[in-house]
């Protein structure tokens, strides 16, 4: 039980942490997976009860989650800005991209990758990353992507 | 002081390689921990133009003042940060197939800053570590 309400208590801090602040706010659908599985294998060893209710509900949000291993989630974002972020990005990166209805195509190493660019509701949006962005420069361009906008859990601040 | 030199080759002249580290709006895509350039006021191209910046340092959101120091077309450019006091230059010699960059960061963390985030020694480690990175992640796009 002591599981469930530490796992909880991360999802209602997150969950503040989204609706007290000004977006946009990224999350990254491995660090989900990472607390999911990280809460999985805590009731896999402790086995707290009734184990035959937490266990396989915790495997089926842990499976879930792998659904969005390569996706990236905007909170409090705006399309346009969004858009024009990516892009600038990777300009910026001095990556090729074309723009189609479901986000962008690029190529890295001469094999394809894209980015499927998704509004789920007003304000929060899905970027789903497929292809080969293991190559450096698709590692380089993704790095530099992660720098919008601002973490879930807000970084202390020092001014100097 | 601390100091930290890179020095690598890539595949473009000199004068595009100037050109692509003085637009400052390219260093967060380079430099791993900075985070973002804001408010630049002018051209980063003439000395004394100067701009925000934001870095993040073990865990820690840094922000303070830039301005650029030199800029020599095809040849070098360099600007200062206040709050940490530091100098960045880079300066770029035609190398065959492109360029040998020659990337120098001279700085001083503040004892506050040090005692708010981490000790003087982890700081010089993950800055050596940080420009090993800056410049794999330079030479990766300039050779695109």
């Amino acid at each position: 039980m002591v599981i469930t309400l530490a796992y909880l208590a991360v999802l209602a801090i997150a969950a503040l942490s989204v609706a007290l602040r000004h977006g946009p706010i990224l999350l990254r659908g491995r660090s989900v997976l990472w607390l999911n599985g990280i809460t999985f294998v805590a009731h896999v060893l402790f086995r707290p009860p009734p184990a035959l209710v937490w266990l396989p509900l915790f495997a089926i949000i842990f499976g879930v989650s792998w659904l969005g291993v390569d996706t990236w989630f905007v909170f409090k974002g705006d399309a346009a800005l969004l858009a024009n972020a990516i892009e600038t990005r990777l300009r910026r990166v001095l990556v090729q991209f074309s723009r189609d209805q479901n986000g962008y195509r690029l190529s890295f190493g001469g094999r394809p990758a894209s980015i499927r660019f998704r509004q789920i509701a007003p304000g929060f949006f899905a970027l789903t990353f497929r292809g080969n962005w293991q190559d450096n420069r698709g590692k380089v361009a993704l790095r530099f992507l992660r720098k919008y906008g601002e973490p879930l859990f807000p970084r202390p601040r020092l001014r100097v | 002081m601390a100091k930290v030199t890179r020095k690598f080759t890539v595949k473009r002249q000199p004068e595009a390689v100037i050109d692509y580290i003085s637009d400052v709006e390219n260093h967060p895509a380079f430099i791993p921990p900075l985070k973002s350039v804001a408010n630049i006021a002018g051209d980063p191209k003439r000395k004394g133009t100067r701009w925000d910046w934001t870095f993040v340092m073990a865990g820690v959101e840094i922000n303070g003042k830039a301005e650029t120091a030199d800029y020599q077309p095809g040849k070098r450019y360099a600007f200062k940060t206040t709050g940490i006091d530091s100098t960045f230059s880079y300066s770029a010699e035609p190398a065959a197939g492109g360029s040998q960059v020659t990337a120098d960061v001279v700085y001083e963390v503040p004892q506050g800053v040090l005692a708010k985030v981490a000790d003087k020694t982890v700081v010089e480690r993950m800055n050596e570590r940080d420009a090993d990175r800056a410049a794999q992640t330079l030479k990766t796009i300039l050779d695109s």
